[in-house]
């Protein structure tokens, strides 16, 4: 196993009338991609506010490193909380300088951070003037700086346009190849699903799924089928170790797989076996029905 | 300590609203010191006294009067100074730049201790330009000279740099309390221009609690640095600083220094 970078235990937190969470726990190791999923509201941005000092907690502990919550640690982490925020007045050099002598980290990485997210040629203007790409952008750029082992990015995607968006996941997924450790919080499955290797599902402040995404994706094949012949096409069915489940329905059978195939060779093994299929539906997207099944159950 | 001070000035430099009112302050500053002289000559000119004294008379710019004469009539100008500290702090929470420092690693203390060196170099700068203009116009009016005089009473300077400061640190914490520029600008005028002198004002006149009235935090800060230009009139006039009025307005810095810890430690970012 590797090193945990993240240890949660317990932790909660309430505003006046809101259990924004309950006793959340959750370990993040060295390396991986961790992704926080969850609605809107779900309490992803309060946990990462409370992981970096910025909302006081009701109960439970973290632990950053294996060496606690000490506000030097947080040096070593490249985080950005929702809205990108710096001083609106001064450039991005500026405004990253800032940010350098509090990280304690040299101002001569500045340069190479805001090539890295194309800003180089815009350094010199007011953070003010910037689109909001831009602005995201000069937030992940920030981030980088003092090449932190650990990133934590709360929905780095919000607002962008789909370009911005595929250049930002592309970045992520560059960044955690480089070996650095990130936690991505996001409300989009999406997002999760292409960049991240683990991830929790959070609703109402509880967390209610923790897995890898290799896992969830395994259930992604569900073959929608029917023939004449219901009853020899179910026993065909439930002799087959790949089927993981049949669920009957009123004139169709569900039929959950754990091994990938297309729809064709599905067809050709039951033909095989004299089985005429007279509906051959395969649900793509399954994996956002699996979401929304984890939400359901998490009720 | 160091690093502290320069993330500050890295914020502010290039803060235009900054450099207009350090501006104003220092220009007012200079103005009326150097043209109260003036001001008295053209009441002279114009025929007005002092139950019989004639104001050109007034020796504002001797030593060792003119420490005091000058530290006084600075702090009618703190509030200037105190803009600036309320539009850099309330700058961090409009654009939440506090939460991110916290975030990239300033503990709150170290971000709190950012701002007030801040307050204190105001208070240090604006002490190092009255100690200037009185070597200036002492050098240039007072018909005593020597450093037996020059440095009487000199005390009056540091004074002036702790009223400022102590002022400077109340208006921090009503900005950390309330949060916007706009409306902190406004209760600190109104506060400083009004609302203390209407409260002490019924409090000694209604009352006659004449003892309660100096516990007020802005008289207290004033009294740091007493109105000295009774004496020309030959009224009784405190000319030194009285220990129980440094007490008293130390008291104040205490409280407003935990009430700015509190504020920091107890509320979300």
């Amino acid at each position: 196993m590797s090193e945990t970078v993240l240890e949660v235990a317990g932790l909660s937190k309430r505003y006046k009338r809101i259990q924004a969470l309950q006793a959340l726990d959750l370990e993040v190791h060295e390396r991986s991609v961790f992704g926080l999923l969850g609605p809107n509201g779900s309490g992803k941005s309060t946990t990462l506010g409370i992981l970096l000092g910025a909302i006081h907690r009701d109960g439970g502990s973290y632990s950053w490193f294996g060496q606690g919550e000490a506000h030097h640690l947080r040096k070593r982490i490249g985080a950005i909380l929702e809205t990108p925020c710096f001083y609106h007045y001064l450039d991005a050099e500026s405004n990253l300088r800032v940010v350098a002598r509090i990280k304690e980290c040299s101002e001569e990485a500045i340069p190479a951070v805001l090539e890295r997210v194309g800003l180089s040629n815009r350094r010199k203007d007011a953070f003010k003037t910037y689109s909001l790409g831009m602005k995201q952008r000069l937030a992940i750029a920030s981030a980088l700086l003092g090449d932190p082992s650990v990133l934590v990015l709360d929905e780095p995607t919000n607002g962008l346009d789909p370009q911005g968006i595929a250049e930002i996941r592309e970045l992520i997924v560059e960044l955690a190849a480089e070996g650095r450790t990130i936690v991505l919080a996001s409300h989009l499955l999406d997002e999760v699903q292409k960049v991240c290797s683990d991830f929790a599902v959070l609703k109402q402040g509880k967390k209610i799924y923790q897995g890898s995404v290799a896992e969830l994706n395994e259930h992604e094949d569900v073959y929608i089928v029917n023939s004449n012949d219901r009853e020899g096409l179910k026993s065909l069915l439930s002799e087959w170790s790949f089927v993981k489940q049949v669920k009957e329905r009123e004139d169709e059978l569900y039929v959950q797989v754990t091994e990938a195939m297309g729809a064709a060779e599905f067809n050709k093994k039951c033909m095989d076996k004299g089985q005429a299929l007279t509906k051959l539906i395969r649900q793509s997207g399954s994996l956002e029905k699996r979401f929304l099944e984890i939400l359901r159950q998490g009720q | 300590m160091m690093r502290l001070i320069q993330i500050e000035w890295l914020k502010i430099k290039s803060l235009k609203a900054l450099w207009i009112m350090t501006a104003l302050y220092f220009i007012a500053l200079i103005m009326v010191s150097v043209g109260a002289k003036s001001g008295l000559d053209f009441l002279t000119a114009k025929g007005m006294d002092f139950n019989g004294i004639n104001p050109s008379i007034v020796p504002l710019y001797a030593y060792d009067d003119l420490w005091q004469n000058l530290a006084y009539m600075a702090s009618f100008f703190k509030i200037f100074p105190a803009f600036i500290l309320i539009i850099s702090m309330s700058n961090e929470f409009t654009y939440r730049t506090h939460r991110q420092n916290v975030i990239d690693g300033l503990s709150r203390s170290e971000f709190l201790l950012s701002k007030m060196s801040f307050a204190a170099f105001l208070a240090l700068l604006s002490a190092v330009v009255l100690l200037l203009l009185g070597f200036l116009l002492g050098s240039l009016h007072s018909d005593v000279r020597g450093t037996e005089y020059m440095f009487q009473s000199i005390e009056f300077v540091l004074a002036h740099a702790l009223q400022f400061f102590i002022y400077f640190t109340g208006a921090m914490l009503l900005v950390l309390w309330i949060r916007r520029s706009g409306i902190s600008i406004v209760l600190l005028l109104l506060y400083t221009l009004l609302l203390e002198r209407i409260i002490t004002g019924i409090l000694r006149l209604a009352l006659s609690w004449d003892d309660v009235i100096n516990f007020f935090p802005l008289r207290a800060i004033n009294r740091l640095v007493p109105n000295p230009f009774g004496k020309y009139i030959f009224q009784e006039t405190q000319t030194f600083l009285g220990l129980q009025d440094l007490a008293i307005a130390l008291l104040w810095l205490g409280l407003f220094t935990f009430g700015i810890h509190w504020q920091l430690r107890k509320r979300d970012f």
